[in-house]
């Protein structure tokens, strides 16, 4: 693979190359990036929602049209959310557990010398960036971000002069998904002919690590689950150029005028948004789930309990994400029927689950733990997972959920169950692969510091916002405290917004260890974790050199 | 343990990666389709807007002839792939050349359907313009998805004929996985093309 390295530039090997473990690193290091301004717009959600006429004067001077005098403007909190959303759960989860450790991990773990199609590949990467820079140039356009959501819901989104954010900010997002979602696509096929028909002679599906097994699964829902929201972006696009109404209800008034056209249907995005939605939340929870399962193999010296049962669970959670979306939608005006049906779906998604749970429960059961900081990361997965998941049992049911939608608790299940364990994945891979990307060891003290920090303060941040989220607090609201009910809320959201703080700060930690183990890191050696799975077969990259 | 355990590998499992490759790439145009389709006909039933009955707003005639010629050409580029398989690279070239041709017309006929449509709404109501915003069958959202789903159509036959007029031109067809992927992606513009027909011209 490294043959004839020596004689190429430096430009043709770290930044336009075509080798897999180059791509890799380059997603996850585009991925660090975008987190470090996802974390960021969250913070000043938070200080939003603790503060609301707080005077933010070092924003302000950078983004001087989301504010009025230092004080936020509530579009501009609009957009924050919006953008918070959007930039973590596709441009820094999806890419750096699929874009990044996928390409990195997958042809060694199949024992393949490079993905089945490098230039595609590249390419992926090279769209993923782009639409990475369309993104986050939208802030930079005079009226700002979108700011409808995530989720992009019309006719907010569909109407032009709705909102500033609805402007060419609006538009920016939708290209910029459109794109992000041909870099997966991309990446998806690439993944899928990698696994099967790369793998080394003798290699059998059944022998792969679970990790692979996860990237299948998630390739698979890629392919079957962004169809969607690329048909209803183009038809948005439509509405919002062409002059068509798919989203446009009749009779809508836009500022005491009637608006042109009509027919559509606000409900038809949120059938195809979420179609694609709810399989994503397993695009990104099924690579920690995987993670997980294999760090539990090495780091208790077994192989995880009940491998089989384990690909069987994922195949069934990967099936069963396409027959749940409605339980998005349950207070959107559907067929209580249908409600009915969404909710019991999504109450069987709890099988495999659970199964997964009693697996890892058995697993750890009676051995000797080795705790590295890899492995305190993939507890720290188990435990979000069992707590996210419960939170999920109660959310799929539709008579709480009407009570509990678009409240803060569902804020809080989601950022326990995907966003943490996703999140909490990225750390657990990076501390564990970081011997094979880079040939030297993480820091221990350092990561256990910022393992034990980061625990903490990720429950103390999203744990009370169970309990605000059943006393009423909506989320999406600029100023919560314009409700007399909320008021006794306030110390609270005080509380949970500095222990969003503390957790941004905890992050240092992990930056500086990531940069100081680059430099000074102990040599790792071929296999420092004693790891069976094939990728720690390879000659690590410091023996290279040597 | 190797020898049996290459024995006991499922037949689909030992596809090339280039087929893999495109086979999964159809299915995730399939639910594109699917969802342009299913779009439809949620605004169809789900929906207070009027739906022209079957000949109300597109004529049966041209449609038929422009499947039939659709259909065809998958058949003609079977003939094509069949013939480089067998190493007769002049019966491979003039099949090519046949699809080509049927693909062309039938994207001229879908045009003419287009600009038929457009024409009729503009004689049937002066001052309604085009039929994608109001027209005289009173249902703009039928036109809508018409127009978006044909058009998105029409743009998978044009670059499937880009790719064999690249084949042709540049590349030289005598490749069998580009030839055999370039197959593999056109019967499926036919295949989802019945859907389409099915759906606006029959129901």
């Amino acid at each position: 693979m490294s043959g004839g390295g020596e004689s190429r530039g430096i430009l043709s090997r770290y930044v336009f190359s075509l080798d897999h473990r180059v791509i890799g690193l380059q997603y996850l290091m585009t991925a660090m990036g975008m987190a470090l301004v996802g974390g960021l717009l969250a913070l000043l959600v938070r200080m939003q929602i603790a503060w609301p006429s707080h005077e933010f004067r070092a924003v302000s001077r950078l983004l001087p049209q989301g504010f009025d005098e230092g004080i936020m403007k509530p579009e501009f909190y609009a957009a924050l959310f919006t953008m918070h959303g959007t930039i973590m759960i596709f441009f820094v989860l999806s890419a750096a557990l699929i874009g990044g450790f996928g390409n990195y991990l997958i042809p060694l773990q199949v024992g393949a010398r490079d993905m089945a199609f490098p230039r595609l590949n590249a390419l992926s990467y090279w769209i993923y960036l782009v639409s990475s820079v369309v993104m986050l140039a939208s802030f930079f356009t005079p009226s700002g971000p979108a700011a409808s959501g995530w989720t992009a819901y019309p006719p907010l989104s569909a109407l032009k002069g709705a909102i500033a954010g609805s402007n060419l900010g609006q538009d920016l997002w939708l290209v910029a998904m459109a794109l992000f979602i041909l870099s997966f696509t991309l990446g998806g096929l690439n993944f899928l002919a990698t696994i099967v028909a790369l793998r080394r002679p003798g290699l059998l599906m059944m022998d792969l690590p679970l990790f692979t097994w996860a990237m299948f699964f998630v390739a698979i829902l890629g392919l079957l689950a962004f169809p969607s929201l690329t048909a209803a972006s183009i038809m948005l696009l439509l509405d919002r150029h062409a002059g068509t109404s798919f989203f446009i209800p009749t009779g809508l008034v836009l500022s005491g005028e009637a608006v042109q056209g009509g027919g559509g249907s606000p409900i038809l995005w949120q059938h195809l948004f979420w179609f694609l939605g709810h399989p994503e939340v397993y695009i990104l929870m099924l690579p920690s789930l995987g993670i997980t399962s294999d760090l539990f193999g090495v780091f208790t010296g077994r192989r995880v309990f009940g491998y089989a049962s384990m690909v069987y669970a994922m195949a069934l959670i990967s099936g069963m994400s396409f027959l749940v979306w409605g339980h998005h939608m349950f207070v959107s005006g559907m067929s209580p029927f249908l409600g009915s049906a969404f909710a019991v779906t999504t109450t069987l998604i709890a099988v495999p689950s659970g199964v997964k749970v009693f697996n890892w429960i058995a697993s750890l059961w009676n051995r000797p733990l080795r705790l590295t900081t890899p492995m305190l990361w993939a507890l720290g997965i188990f435990s979000l997972f069992v707590t996210g998941g419960l939170s999920g049992i109660w959310l799929g049911q539709t008579q709480i959920d009407i009570q509990l939608h678009d409240t803060a608790f569902v804020v809080a299940h989601f950022h326990i169950i995907m966003a943490g364990a996703a999140l909490f994945g990225v750390f657990a891979g990076v501390h564990y692969w970081f011997p094979l990307f880079f040939g030297r060891l993480m820091n221990e003290r350092l990561g256990i510091a910022h393992f034990l920090l980061t625990f903490v303060f990720y429950y103390a941040t999203f744990f009370p916002m169970h309990l605000a989220g059943l006393q009423g607090q909506v989320r999406r609201v600029y100023d919560p405290y314009q409700y007399d009910y909320l008021k006794p809320l306030a110390s609270m959201n005080a509380f949970i917004t500095w222990a969003a703080v503390a957790l941004a700060i905890s992050q240092i930690l992990f930056f500086v260890n990531f940069f100081w183990s680059l430099k000074k890191g102990n040599p790792a050696g071929p296999n420092p974790w004693t790891a069976p799975t094939l990728e720690w077969s390879e000659p690590a990259p410091a023996e290279e050199n040597a | 343990m190797t020898v049996t355990a290459t024995a006991r590998t499922n037949p689909l499992v030992q596809w090339p990666a280039h087929r893999i490759a495109v086979w999964a790439f159809l299915v995730n145009e399939g639910f594109l389709f699917g969802s342009i389709l299913a779009a439809g006909l949620f605004l169809r039933l789900g929906g207070t807007v009027p739906w022209p009955r079957p000949g109300d707003a597109l004529a049966l005639g041209p449609v038929v002839v422009a499947t039939l010629i659709l259909i065809a050409s998958s058949a003609t580029l079977n003939e094509s792939l069949d013939a480089l398989r067998r190493g007769n690279f002049l019966f491979c070239r003039k099949w090519l050349v046949w699809t080509l041709l049927a693909g062309s017309l039938f994207l001229a006929i879908q045009a003419y359907e287009w600009w038929d449509v457009i024409a009729t709404a503009r004689s049937l109501s002066p001052l309604a313009g085009v039929p994608l915003v109001s027209n005289p069958w009173g249902a703009s959202t039928f036109m809508q998805v018409f127009f978006l789903a044909t058009g998105i159509h029409g743009l998978h036959v044009a670059l499937g004929l880009l790719l064999m007029v690249w084949l042709l031109a540049v590349k030289g067809p005598a490749n069998e996985k580009r030839l055999e992927s370039i197959a593999l992606y056109w019967h499926f513009v036919d295949f989802v093309w019945i859907f389409i027909l099915s759906t606006f011209y029959f129901f």
